[in-house]
Protein backbone atom coordinates (compact mmCIF):
# COMPACT_ATOMS: atom_id res chain seq x y z
CA UNK A 1 0.00 0.00 0.00
CA UNK A 2 1.29 3.47 -0.88
CA UNK A 3 0.89 6.26 1.64
CA UNK A 4 1.01 9.90 0.63
CA UNK A 5 0.19 13.24 2.12
CA UNK A 6 -3.22 12.96 0.56
CA UNK A 7 -4.19 9.52 1.82
CA UNK A 8 -3.18 5.98 1.00
CA UNK A 9 -3.87 3.85 -2.00
CA UNK A 10 -3.06 0.34 -3.07
CA UNK A 11 -4.10 -3.29 -3.02
CA UNK A 12 -5.50 -4.64 0.23
CA UNK A 13 -7.12 -7.86 1.40
CA UNK A 14 -10.86 -8.14 1.92
CA UNK A 15 -10.30 -8.08 5.69
CA UNK A 16 -8.26 -4.86 5.49
CA UNK A 17 -10.96 -3.22 3.39
CA UNK A 18 -13.65 -4.26 5.87
CA UNK A 19 -11.65 -2.74 8.73
CA UNK A 20 -11.24 0.57 6.89
CA UNK A 21 -14.96 0.73 6.13
CA UNK A 22 -15.80 -0.08 9.73
CA UNK A 23 -13.50 2.75 10.79
CA UNK A 24 -15.64 5.06 8.66
CA UNK A 25 -13.01 5.81 6.03
CA UNK A 26 -14.24 7.27 2.73
CA UNK A 27 -13.04 4.87 0.06
CA UNK A 28 -13.11 4.36 -3.68
CA UNK A 29 -12.75 0.63 -4.26
CA UNK A 30 -12.01 -1.46 -7.33
CA UNK A 31 -12.19 -5.23 -7.29
CA UNK A 32 -13.83 -8.44 -8.31
CA UNK A 33 -17.60 -8.48 -7.83
CA UNK A 34 -17.43 -11.44 -5.44
CA UNK A 35 -15.27 -9.38 -3.04
CA UNK A 36 -17.20 -6.12 -3.37
CA UNK A 37 -20.41 -7.93 -2.45
CA UNK A 38 -18.87 -9.02 0.87
CA UNK A 39 -18.05 -5.49 2.00
CA UNK A 40 -20.15 -3.93 4.77
CA UNK A 41 -22.17 -0.79 4.18
CA UNK A 42 -20.30 2.43 4.65
CA UNK A 43 -18.78 5.48 3.03
CA UNK A 44 -17.51 3.91 -0.12
CA UNK A 45 -18.17 3.55 -3.80
CA UNK A 46 -16.97 0.62 -5.85
CA UNK A 47 -16.73 -0.84 -9.29
CA UNK A 48 -15.92 -4.27 -10.62
CA UNK A 49 -12.51 -4.91 -12.17
CA UNK A 50 -9.74 -7.41 -11.33
CA UNK A 51 -6.85 -5.70 -13.18
CA UNK A 52 -4.49 -3.39 -11.34
CA UNK A 53 -1.18 -1.61 -11.47
CA UNK A 54 0.49 -1.78 -8.08
CA UNK A 55 4.00 -1.17 -6.85
CA UNK A 56 5.14 -4.51 -8.23
CA UNK A 57 3.67 -3.95 -11.69
CA UNK A 58 0.57 -4.85 -13.66
CA UNK A 59 -1.39 -7.67 -12.08
CA UNK A 60 -4.71 -9.47 -12.16
CA UNK A 61 -6.27 -10.49 -8.86
CA UNK A 62 -9.65 -11.78 -7.79
CA UNK A 63 -8.74 -11.77 -4.10
CA UNK A 64 -7.45 -8.23 -3.60
CA UNK A 65 -9.17 -4.88 -3.68
CA UNK A 66 -7.63 -1.62 -4.83
CA UNK A 67 -8.41 1.19 -2.45
CA UNK A 68 -8.12 4.96 -2.66
CA UNK A 69 -8.68 6.42 0.78
CA UNK A 70 -10.09 9.91 0.39
CA UNK A 71 -10.88 10.44 4.08
CA UNK A 72 -8.05 12.81 4.88
CA UNK A 73 -8.46 14.89 1.77
CA UNK A 74 -11.93 16.33 1.78
CA UNK A 75 -13.61 18.74 4.12
CA UNK A 76 -16.95 17.29 2.98
CA UNK A 77 -17.72 13.98 1.28
CA UNK A 78 -21.02 13.15 -0.35
CA UNK A 79 -21.92 9.86 -2.04
CA UNK A 80 -24.62 9.80 -4.72
CA UNK A 81 -26.12 7.38 -7.24
CA UNK A 82 -27.38 8.44 -10.65
CA UNK A 83 -29.71 7.02 -13.26
CA UNK A 84 -29.92 8.21 -16.85
CA UNK A 85 -32.69 10.56 -15.71
CA UNK A 86 -30.75 12.57 -13.16
CA UNK A 87 -27.23 12.17 -14.56
CA UNK A 88 -26.96 15.81 -15.71
CA UNK A 89 -27.36 16.79 -12.04
CA UNK A 90 -23.92 15.28 -11.38
CA UNK A 91 -22.18 18.54 -12.20
CA UNK A 92 -24.58 20.65 -10.16
CA UNK A 93 -23.99 18.43 -7.16
CA UNK A 94 -20.20 18.48 -7.56
CA UNK A 95 -18.55 20.79 -5.05
CA UNK A 96 -17.53 24.29 -6.11
CA UNK A 97 -14.04 23.62 -4.80
CA UNK A 98 -13.12 19.96 -4.91
CA UNK A 99 -13.60 17.06 -7.25
CA UNK A 100 -15.96 14.22 -8.06
CA UNK A 101 -14.97 10.61 -8.59
CA UNK A 102 -17.49 8.75 -10.72
CA UNK A 103 -17.76 5.05 -11.64
CA UNK A 104 -19.95 3.92 -14.52
CA UNK A 105 -20.74 0.31 -15.45
CA UNK A 106 -19.15 -0.87 -18.72
CA UNK A 107 -21.45 -1.60 -21.63
CA UNK A 108 -24.44 0.08 -19.99
CA UNK A 109 -26.98 2.59 -21.23
CA UNK A 110 -25.88 5.05 -18.58
CA UNK A 111 -22.29 4.86 -19.82
CA UNK A 112 -23.51 5.49 -23.34
CA UNK A 113 -25.61 8.40 -22.08
CA UNK A 114 -22.68 9.93 -20.20
CA UNK A 115 -20.24 9.39 -23.05
CA UNK A 116 -22.47 11.08 -25.60
CA UNK A 117 -23.86 13.90 -23.49
CA UNK A 118 -21.40 14.81 -20.74
CA UNK A 119 -19.37 17.21 -22.92
CA UNK A 120 -22.54 19.31 -23.20
CA UNK A 121 -23.47 19.36 -19.51
CA UNK A 122 -23.50 22.83 -18.03
CA UNK A 123 -20.21 23.63 -16.31
CA UNK A 124 -18.84 20.12 -16.98
CA UNK A 125 -15.33 21.46 -17.58
CA UNK A 126 -15.42 23.84 -14.63
CA UNK A 127 -15.40 21.17 -11.93
CA UNK A 128 -12.88 18.31 -11.95
CA UNK A 129 -14.71 15.06 -12.65
CA UNK A 130 -12.50 11.99 -12.75
CA UNK A 131 -13.48 8.36 -12.82
CA UNK A 132 -13.57 5.08 -14.57
CA UNK A 133 -15.70 2.45 -16.25
CA UNK A 134 -16.13 -0.85 -14.45
CA UNK A 135 -15.52 -4.17 -16.18
CA UNK A 136 -14.80 -7.82 -15.53
CA UNK A 137 -12.14 -10.46 -15.99
CA UNK A 138 -11.68 -11.00 -19.71
CA UNK A 139 -12.19 -14.74 -19.20
CA UNK A 140 -15.71 -13.92 -18.01
CA UNK A 141 -16.72 -12.06 -21.18
CA UNK A 142 -20.26 -13.07 -22.03
CA UNK A 143 -21.14 -14.26 -18.53
CA UNK A 144 -20.24 -11.34 -16.26
CA UNK A 145 -21.78 -7.87 -16.26
CA UNK A 146 -19.79 -4.86 -15.07
CA UNK A 147 -21.26 -3.36 -11.89
CA UNK A 148 -20.96 -0.38 -9.61
CA UNK A 149 -21.88 -0.25 -5.92
CA UNK A 150 -22.93 2.60 -3.68
CA UNK A 151 -21.49 1.51 -0.34
CA UNK A 152 -24.25 3.30 1.56
CA UNK A 153 -26.76 0.64 0.48
CA UNK A 154 -24.44 -2.09 -0.81
CA UNK A 155 -26.56 -2.77 -3.88
CA UNK A 156 -24.71 -3.71 -7.09
CA UNK A 157 -26.02 -1.93 -10.19
CA UNK A 158 -25.35 -2.53 -13.85
CA UNK A 159 -27.17 0.57 -15.06
CA UNK A 160 -26.52 3.26 -12.50
CA UNK A 161 -23.52 5.46 -11.85
CA UNK A 162 -22.05 6.16 -8.43
CA UNK A 163 -20.07 9.21 -7.47
CA UNK A 164 -18.16 10.51 -4.50
CA UNK A 165 -18.18 14.29 -4.33
CA UNK A 166 -15.22 15.53 -2.33
CA UNK A 167 -15.24 19.14 -1.17
CA UNK A 168 -11.83 20.64 -0.44
CA UNK A 169 -10.87 23.37 2.01
CA UNK A 170 -10.26 26.79 0.47
CA UNK A 171 -6.52 26.33 0.83
CA UNK A 172 -6.52 23.35 -1.55
CA UNK A 173 -7.37 22.83 -5.20
CA UNK A 174 -7.85 19.76 -7.37
CA UNK A 175 -6.10 19.40 -10.72
CA UNK A 176 -7.17 16.84 -13.27
CA UNK A 177 -4.97 15.75 -16.16
CA UNK A 178 -4.17 12.89 -18.47
CA UNK A 179 -1.16 11.03 -19.81
CA UNK A 180 -1.77 9.92 -23.36
CA UNK A 181 1.12 8.47 -25.29
CA UNK A 182 -0.78 8.49 -28.53
CA UNK A 183 -0.35 11.40 -30.90
CA UNK A 184 -2.12 11.96 -34.19
CA UNK A 185 -0.32 10.15 -37.02
CA UNK A 186 0.64 11.78 -40.27
CA UNK A 187 -2.06 10.02 -42.28
CA UNK A 188 -5.61 10.70 -43.33
CA UNK A 189 -8.19 12.83 -41.56
CA UNK A 190 -11.58 11.30 -40.76
CA UNK A 191 -14.77 13.21 -40.07
CA UNK A 192 -18.03 11.51 -39.15
CA UNK A 193 -21.51 12.82 -39.92
CA UNK A 194 -23.09 11.56 -36.71
CA UNK A 195 -21.91 11.18 -33.14
CA UNK A 196 -22.01 7.66 -31.73
CA UNK A 197 -20.31 4.44 -30.76
CA UNK A 198 -20.67 3.06 -34.29
CA UNK A 199 -19.70 4.69 -37.55
CA UNK A 200 -19.24 3.70 -41.16
CA UNK A 201 -19.56 6.27 -43.88
CA UNK A 202 -17.39 9.29 -43.27
CA UNK A 203 -15.29 11.90 -44.98
CA UNK A 204 -11.69 10.83 -45.55
CA UNK A 205 -9.61 13.92 -46.24
CA UNK A 206 -12.86 15.59 -47.26
CA UNK A 207 -13.93 12.90 -49.73
CA UNK A 208 -16.78 10.45 -49.06
CA UNK A 209 -15.55 7.05 -47.89
CA UNK A 210 -16.19 4.26 -45.44
CA UNK A 211 -14.11 3.79 -42.31
CA UNK A 212 -14.56 -0.01 -42.17
CA UNK A 213 -13.48 -0.33 -45.79
CA UNK A 214 -10.50 1.92 -45.09
CA UNK A 215 -9.35 -0.20 -42.14
CA UNK A 216 -9.61 -3.37 -44.21
CA UNK A 217 -8.02 -2.04 -47.38
CA UNK A 218 -5.14 -0.36 -45.57
CA UNK A 219 -4.69 -3.32 -43.16
CA UNK A 220 -4.67 -0.91 -40.24
CA UNK A 221 -3.57 -2.15 -36.82
CA UNK A 222 -6.82 -1.50 -34.94
CA UNK A 223 -5.01 -1.43 -31.62
CA UNK A 224 -4.17 2.13 -32.60
CA UNK A 225 -6.97 4.50 -31.59
CA UNK A 226 -8.42 7.41 -33.46
CA UNK A 227 -7.04 10.61 -31.97
CA UNK A 228 -8.69 14.03 -31.93
CA UNK A 229 -6.84 17.21 -31.04
CA UNK A 230 -8.89 19.24 -28.53
CA UNK A 231 -6.84 22.42 -28.42
CA UNK A 232 -3.75 20.45 -27.55
CA UNK A 233 -5.37 17.67 -25.53
CA UNK A 234 -5.14 14.40 -27.45
CA UNK A 235 -8.39 12.47 -26.98
CA UNK A 236 -8.50 8.83 -28.07
CA UNK A 237 -11.38 6.77 -29.37
CA UNK A 238 -10.42 3.09 -29.37
CA UNK A 239 -11.61 0.67 -32.01
CA UNK A 240 -13.65 -2.22 -30.67
CA UNK A 241 -14.24 -4.07 -33.91
CA UNK A 242 -14.82 -3.64 -37.58
CA UNK A 243 -17.53 -5.31 -39.67
CA UNK A 244 -16.56 -4.93 -43.29
CA UNK A 245 -19.72 -6.70 -44.49
CA UNK A 246 -21.95 -4.14 -42.79
CA UNK A 247 -19.44 -1.39 -43.39
CA UNK A 248 -19.40 -0.30 -39.77
CA UNK A 249 -16.84 0.12 -37.02
CA UNK A 250 -17.66 -0.06 -33.30
CA UNK A 251 -15.80 2.10 -30.81
CA UNK A 252 -15.25 2.02 -27.04
CA UNK A 253 -16.16 5.72 -26.84
CA UNK A 254 -18.26 7.81 -29.18
CA UNK A 255 -16.86 9.69 -32.12
CA UNK A 256 -18.34 13.17 -32.35
CA UNK A 257 -19.59 14.83 -35.49
CA UNK A 258 -17.69 17.92 -36.53
CA UNK A 259 -14.44 16.67 -35.00
CA UNK A 260 -11.40 15.72 -37.08
CA UNK A 261 -9.79 12.39 -36.21
CA UNK A 262 -6.55 10.78 -37.28
CA UNK A 263 -5.24 7.32 -36.56
CA UNK A 264 -2.57 7.36 -33.87
CA UNK A 265 1.10 7.07 -34.60
CA UNK A 266 2.48 3.81 -33.17
CA UNK A 267 4.00 3.83 -29.69
CA UNK A 268 7.38 2.12 -29.82
CA UNK A 269 8.11 1.43 -26.16
CA UNK A 270 5.23 2.11 -23.83
CA UNK A 271 7.16 1.88 -20.57
CA UNK A 272 10.00 4.14 -21.69
CA UNK A 273 7.75 6.73 -23.28
CA UNK A 274 5.34 6.63 -20.34
CA UNK A 275 8.12 7.24 -17.87
CA UNK A 276 9.45 10.10 -20.00
CA UNK A 277 6.17 12.03 -20.17
CA UNK A 278 4.56 11.20 -16.82
CA UNK A 279 4.93 13.91 -14.20
CA UNK A 280 6.31 12.82 -10.87
CA UNK A 281 3.36 11.44 -8.95
CA UNK A 282 4.91 12.59 -5.68
CA UNK A 283 2.55 12.83 -2.76
CA UNK A 284 -0.13 14.97 -4.36
CA UNK A 285 -1.77 12.33 -6.54
CA UNK A 286 -5.09 11.29 -5.11
CA UNK A 287 -6.38 8.98 -7.81
CA UNK A 288 -5.32 7.53 -11.12
CA UNK A 289 -6.43 4.77 -13.44
CA UNK A 290 -5.22 3.45 -16.75
CA UNK A 291 -6.91 1.63 -19.60
CA UNK A 292 -7.28 -2.13 -19.83
CA UNK A 293 -6.30 -1.83 -23.52
CA UNK A 294 -2.95 -0.36 -22.52
CA UNK A 295 -2.52 -3.29 -20.12
CA UNK A 296 -3.27 -5.74 -22.94
CA UNK A 297 -1.73 -4.09 -25.99
CA UNK A 298 1.40 -2.90 -24.19
CA UNK A 299 1.74 -6.18 -22.30
CA UNK A 300 1.99 -4.51 -18.89
CA UNK A 301 1.55 -7.61 -16.74
CA UNK A 302 4.41 -7.62 -14.24
CA UNK A 303 5.74 -4.29 -15.52
CA UNK A 304 5.69 -0.98 -13.70
CA UNK A 305 4.69 2.37 -15.19
CA UNK A 306 6.82 4.88 -13.27
CA UNK A 307 5.36 4.80 -9.74
CA UNK A 308 1.77 5.15 -10.89
CA UNK A 309 -0.75 2.72 -9.42
CA UNK A 310 -4.48 2.15 -9.76
CA UNK A 311 -7.02 0.00 -11.55
CA UNK A 312 -6.92 -0.84 -15.25
CA UNK A 313 -10.37 0.03 -16.46
CA UNK A 314 -12.83 -0.37 -19.33
CA UNK A 315 -12.78 3.39 -19.92
CA UNK A 316 -11.42 6.46 -18.19
CA UNK A 317 -13.23 9.64 -17.23
CA UNK A 318 -11.51 12.99 -17.28
CA UNK A 319 -14.59 15.18 -17.56
CA UNK A 320 -15.62 13.02 -20.53
CA UNK A 321 -15.07 9.40 -21.50
CA UNK A 322 -11.59 8.61 -22.79
CA UNK A 323 -9.88 5.47 -24.06
CA UNK A 324 -6.32 4.14 -23.82
CA UNK A 325 -5.41 7.01 -21.53
CA UNK A 326 -4.13 7.36 -17.99
CA UNK A 327 -6.12 9.90 -15.99
CA UNK A 328 -4.97 11.32 -12.69
CA UNK A 329 -6.06 13.82 -10.11
CA UNK A 330 -3.84 15.71 -7.73
CA UNK A 331 -4.68 17.95 -4.80
CA UNK A 332 -2.39 20.90 -4.33
CA UNK A 333 -2.13 24.04 -2.24
CA UNK A 334 -3.94 27.06 -3.70
CA UNK A 335 -1.49 29.57 -5.01
CA UNK B 1 -67.00 24.98 -20.02
CA UNK B 2 -66.36 28.06 -17.91
CA UNK B 3 -62.95 26.61 -17.12
CA UNK B 4 -62.13 26.37 -20.79
CA UNK B 5 -63.19 29.93 -21.54
CA UNK B 6 -61.21 31.12 -18.58
CA UNK B 7 -58.08 29.28 -19.70
CA UNK B 8 -58.50 30.42 -23.31
CA UNK B 9 -58.64 34.02 -22.11
CA UNK B 10 -55.63 33.89 -19.81
CA UNK B 11 -53.52 31.87 -22.25
CA UNK B 12 -54.48 34.09 -25.17
CA UNK B 13 -55.85 31.26 -27.27
CA UNK B 14 -57.91 32.50 -30.20
CA UNK B 15 -59.76 30.97 -33.13
CA UNK B 16 -59.12 28.70 -34.97
CA UNK B 17 -57.52 27.22 -31.84
CA UNK B 18 -59.55 26.31 -28.83
CA UNK B 19 -59.33 24.27 -25.69
CA UNK B 20 -60.96 20.85 -25.95
CA UNK B 21 -60.29 19.57 -22.46
CA UNK B 22 -58.66 20.53 -19.18
CA UNK B 23 -57.63 18.41 -16.25
CA UNK B 24 -56.45 19.55 -12.87
CA UNK B 25 -54.32 17.45 -10.57
CA UNK B 26 -54.57 19.25 -7.27
CA UNK B 27 -52.16 17.03 -5.34
CA UNK B 28 -49.53 17.25 -8.06
CA UNK B 29 -50.17 20.98 -8.50
CA UNK B 30 -50.52 20.52 -12.23
CA UNK B 31 -52.98 21.57 -14.93
CA UNK B 32 -53.15 19.82 -18.29
CA UNK B 33 -54.80 21.63 -21.20
CA UNK B 34 -55.63 20.11 -24.57
CA UNK B 35 -55.76 22.48 -27.53
CA UNK B 36 -56.87 21.79 -31.09
CA UNK B 37 -57.91 23.58 -34.25
CA UNK B 38 -61.54 23.83 -35.23
CA UNK B 39 -62.50 22.41 -38.61
CA UNK B 40 -63.32 25.17 -41.07
CA UNK B 41 -67.00 25.97 -41.07
CA UNK B 42 -67.63 23.92 -38.00
CA UNK B 43 -68.01 26.83 -35.61
CA UNK B 44 -71.74 26.47 -35.39
CA UNK B 45 -71.81 22.73 -35.66
CA UNK B 46 -71.65 20.49 -32.65
CA UNK B 47 -69.72 18.56 -31.65
CA UNK B 48 -66.49 20.25 -32.67
CA UNK B 49 -64.06 17.83 -34.22
CA UNK B 50 -60.45 18.69 -33.56
CA UNK B 51 -58.28 18.72 -36.64
CA UNK B 52 -55.49 16.29 -35.96
CA UNK B 53 -52.21 16.75 -37.70
CA UNK B 54 -49.64 14.35 -36.34
CA UNK B 55 -48.99 12.92 -32.92
CA UNK B 56 -49.73 14.85 -29.77
CA UNK B 57 -46.95 16.95 -28.30
CA UNK B 58 -46.84 17.97 -24.64
CA UNK B 59 -45.03 21.11 -23.56
CA UNK B 60 -44.69 22.72 -20.18
CA UNK B 61 -46.00 26.28 -20.25
CA UNK B 62 -45.64 29.22 -17.89
CA UNK B 63 -47.05 28.22 -14.54
CA UNK B 64 -50.39 29.27 -13.15
CA UNK B 65 -49.55 30.25 -9.60
CA UNK B 66 -47.88 27.27 -8.02
CA UNK B 67 -49.38 24.94 -10.62
CA UNK B 68 -47.35 23.65 -13.52
CA UNK B 69 -49.20 23.98 -16.82
CA UNK B 70 -48.87 21.42 -19.58
CA UNK B 71 -50.22 22.06 -23.07
CA UNK B 72 -51.21 19.12 -25.27
CA UNK B 73 -51.55 19.74 -29.00
CA UNK B 74 -50.84 18.11 -32.34
CA UNK B 75 -48.89 20.28 -34.74
CA UNK B 76 -47.49 17.71 -37.15
CA UNK B 77 -44.45 18.87 -39.04
CA UNK B 78 -45.74 22.43 -39.31
CA UNK B 79 -43.49 25.15 -38.03
CA UNK B 80 -45.62 27.77 -36.39
CA UNK B 81 -44.25 31.21 -35.56
CA UNK B 82 -43.86 31.45 -31.81
CA UNK B 83 -44.78 35.13 -31.64
CA UNK B 84 -48.32 34.28 -32.67
CA UNK B 85 -48.63 31.18 -30.51
CA UNK B 86 -46.57 31.54 -27.36
CA UNK B 87 -48.50 28.70 -25.73
CA UNK B 88 -47.28 26.32 -28.40
CA UNK B 89 -43.86 24.64 -28.56
CA UNK B 90 -41.52 23.14 -31.04
CA UNK B 91 -41.84 19.46 -31.86
CA UNK B 92 -39.81 17.34 -29.45
CA UNK B 93 -38.99 20.23 -27.14
CA UNK B 94 -39.93 20.34 -23.46
CA UNK B 95 -41.34 23.86 -23.20
CA UNK B 96 -43.75 26.17 -24.98
CA UNK B 97 -42.27 29.12 -26.85
CA UNK B 98 -43.16 31.45 -23.97
CA UNK B 99 -41.47 29.30 -21.34
CA UNK B 100 -38.49 28.64 -23.62
CA UNK B 101 -38.05 32.38 -24.02
CA UNK B 102 -38.16 32.87 -20.25
CA UNK B 103 -35.64 30.06 -19.60
CA UNK B 104 -33.22 31.43 -22.19
CA UNK B 105 -33.55 34.95 -20.85
CA UNK B 106 -32.56 33.72 -17.42
CA UNK B 107 -29.66 31.62 -18.70
CA UNK B 108 -28.57 34.64 -20.70
CA UNK B 109 -28.50 36.57 -17.43
CA UNK B 110 -26.03 33.90 -16.23
CA UNK B 111 -28.37 32.44 -13.68
CA UNK B 112 -27.42 28.90 -12.72
CA UNK B 113 -29.58 26.00 -13.90
CA UNK B 114 -30.72 25.32 -10.36
CA UNK B 115 -31.95 28.90 -9.89
CA UNK B 116 -33.77 28.82 -13.22
CA UNK B 117 -35.40 25.51 -12.29
CA UNK B 118 -36.44 26.78 -8.91
CA UNK B 119 -37.85 30.06 -10.19
CA UNK B 120 -39.75 28.67 -13.12
CA UNK B 121 -40.73 25.38 -11.49
CA UNK B 122 -39.17 23.33 -14.27
CA UNK B 123 -37.04 20.18 -14.21
CA UNK B 124 -33.28 20.34 -14.62
CA UNK B 125 -33.37 17.58 -17.19
CA UNK B 126 -35.74 19.60 -19.39
CA UNK B 127 -33.63 22.73 -19.18
CA UNK B 128 -30.59 20.69 -20.06
CA UNK B 129 -32.48 19.16 -23.02
CA UNK B 130 -33.33 22.62 -24.26
CA UNK B 131 -29.75 23.82 -23.84
CA UNK B 132 -28.41 20.72 -25.55
CA UNK B 133 -30.68 21.21 -28.57
CA UNK B 134 -29.58 24.83 -28.69
CA UNK B 135 -25.96 23.75 -28.69
CA UNK B 136 -26.47 21.48 -31.65
CA UNK B 137 -28.47 24.13 -33.43
CA UNK B 138 -31.95 22.65 -33.68
CA UNK B 139 -34.13 25.38 -32.16
CA UNK B 140 -35.43 28.39 -33.97
CA UNK B 141 -32.95 31.01 -34.98
CA UNK B 142 -35.22 33.73 -33.66
CA UNK B 143 -35.15 32.48 -30.09
CA UNK B 144 -33.86 35.25 -27.85
CA UNK B 145 -30.99 34.13 -25.73
CA UNK B 146 -29.01 36.72 -23.94
CA UNK B 147 -28.94 40.36 -23.12
CA UNK B 148 -32.62 40.58 -22.30
CA UNK B 149 -33.95 41.78 -19.02
CA UNK B 150 -35.37 39.34 -16.53
CA UNK B 151 -39.11 39.83 -16.35
CA UNK B 152 -40.21 42.35 -13.80
CA UNK B 153 -41.52 40.75 -10.68
CA UNK B 154 -38.90 38.03 -10.54
CA UNK B 155 -37.73 37.22 -7.08
CA UNK B 156 -34.85 39.59 -6.39
CA UNK B 157 -33.00 36.82 -4.55
CA UNK B 158 -32.85 34.79 -7.73
CA UNK B 159 -30.74 37.28 -9.60
CA UNK B 160 -27.23 36.09 -10.27
CA UNK B 161 -24.92 36.70 -7.40
CA UNK B 162 -22.59 39.61 -7.83
CA UNK B 163 -19.39 38.66 -9.60
CA UNK B 164 -16.25 38.81 -7.53
CA UNK B 165 -13.94 41.67 -8.33
CA UNK B 166 -11.93 40.53 -11.34
CA UNK B 167 -9.58 41.77 -14.02
CA UNK B 168 -11.08 39.34 -16.50
CA UNK B 169 -12.56 41.35 -19.40
CA UNK B 170 -16.37 41.36 -19.82
CA UNK B 171 -17.99 39.00 -22.32
CA UNK B 172 -18.41 41.87 -24.77
CA UNK B 173 -14.64 42.46 -24.95
CA UNK B 174 -13.24 41.60 -28.41
CA UNK B 175 -10.58 39.40 -26.80
CA UNK B 176 -13.06 36.57 -26.34
CA UNK B 177 -13.87 36.51 -30.03
CA UNK B 178 -10.14 36.48 -30.80
CA UNK B 179 -9.47 33.62 -28.39
CA UNK B 180 -12.41 31.51 -29.55
CA UNK B 181 -11.76 32.07 -33.23
CA UNK B 182 -8.04 31.44 -32.67
CA UNK B 183 -7.05 34.88 -33.92
CA UNK B 184 -5.16 35.15 -30.65
CA UNK B 185 -3.36 31.88 -30.09
CA UNK B 186 -3.18 30.87 -26.46
CA UNK B 187 -0.96 28.15 -25.07
CA UNK B 188 -3.28 26.29 -22.70
CA UNK B 189 -2.06 24.09 -19.86
CA UNK B 190 -5.29 23.05 -18.14
CA UNK B 191 -7.11 20.03 -19.53
CA UNK B 192 -10.54 21.43 -18.64
CA UNK B 193 -9.88 24.62 -20.56
CA UNK B 194 -8.57 22.73 -23.59
CA UNK B 195 -11.74 20.64 -23.74
CA UNK B 196 -14.02 23.61 -23.08
CA UNK B 197 -12.45 25.86 -25.68
CA UNK B 198 -12.70 23.13 -28.30
CA UNK B 199 -16.41 22.71 -27.61
CA UNK B 200 -17.05 26.44 -27.50
CA UNK B 201 -15.16 26.94 -30.77
CA UNK B 202 -17.33 24.38 -32.52
CA UNK B 203 -20.54 25.91 -31.17
CA UNK B 204 -19.36 29.44 -31.87
CA UNK B 205 -18.74 28.65 -35.52
CA UNK B 206 -22.19 27.10 -35.83
CA UNK B 207 -24.01 29.84 -33.89
CA UNK B 208 -26.49 31.68 -36.04
CA UNK B 209 -27.03 34.74 -33.86
CA UNK B 210 -25.03 37.26 -31.87
CA UNK B 211 -26.90 36.18 -28.76
CA UNK B 212 -25.66 32.61 -29.09
CA UNK B 213 -22.13 33.81 -29.70
CA UNK B 214 -22.34 35.98 -26.58
CA UNK B 215 -23.50 32.94 -24.62
CA UNK B 216 -20.39 31.03 -25.75
CA UNK B 217 -18.10 33.92 -24.84
CA UNK B 218 -19.75 34.08 -21.42
CA UNK B 219 -19.12 30.36 -20.91
CA UNK B 220 -15.44 30.75 -21.62
CA UNK B 221 -15.18 33.83 -19.46
CA UNK B 222 -16.87 31.98 -16.61
CA UNK B 223 -14.08 29.39 -16.70
CA UNK B 224 -11.44 32.10 -16.48
CA UNK B 225 -13.19 33.78 -13.56
CA UNK B 226 -13.57 30.53 -11.68
CA UNK B 227 -9.98 29.42 -12.21
CA UNK B 228 -8.37 32.84 -12.30
CA UNK B 229 -5.74 31.98 -9.71
CA UNK B 230 -4.52 28.88 -11.54
CA UNK B 231 -4.70 30.40 -15.04
CA UNK B 232 -1.96 32.98 -14.75
CA UNK B 233 -0.04 31.42 -17.65
CA UNK B 234 -3.06 31.72 -19.95
CA UNK B 235 -4.17 35.13 -18.64
CA UNK B 236 -0.77 36.65 -19.31
CA UNK B 237 -1.34 35.84 -22.97
CA UNK B 238 -4.76 37.46 -23.29
CA UNK B 239 -4.77 40.40 -20.88
CA UNK B 240 -3.30 43.73 -21.99
CA UNK B 241 0.03 44.47 -20.35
Amino acid sequence: MMHSATGFQGLVSLQQAVELIDQDHALAIAGDESLLKQLPRGNWIGGTIPYFMDQRGGTVSRDKLYINDLSGIGSRIDIRSYSTHNLPALVNEAPDNGFSLIILPGGSDILSCYAKNAPDYEDIFLKPIIGWVSGHHLDDAGSATPKVINGLDGEPWDNRAVAMHVGLPETKMAQLDIVNLFQQGEGHTFRFADSGFTAGDCLIDGAPGNFADFLRQQEIDTRLPLVADYSGAMVNVSIKGSDSERGTVDFYAPVFSGVDYKLAAPVVDYIDEFTAVTPNAGGSWVFSCNCILNYLYMDLEGKRTANITGPFTFGEIAYQLLNQTLVYLSVEDQR
Amino acid sequence: MLDMEFYERILGIASPWHITKTKQYINQQRVDIWIAQREKGSWFKQPLIPKTSGSEEVWQHLGLGRFRTYIHAAIGENRIPDAAYPWMGQKGMPFTHALTKRVLEMLGERMSYSVVCSLLNVDLQDVWRLKHSLDIGTPRADAPVAGLQVTKGSDISAKPSAEPSTDIPPAEDPIWHKVISNETEVDIRQLGLKLLISRVRNQYINADSDELRTLRKSELRKYFIRHERSLQHELRQILPL
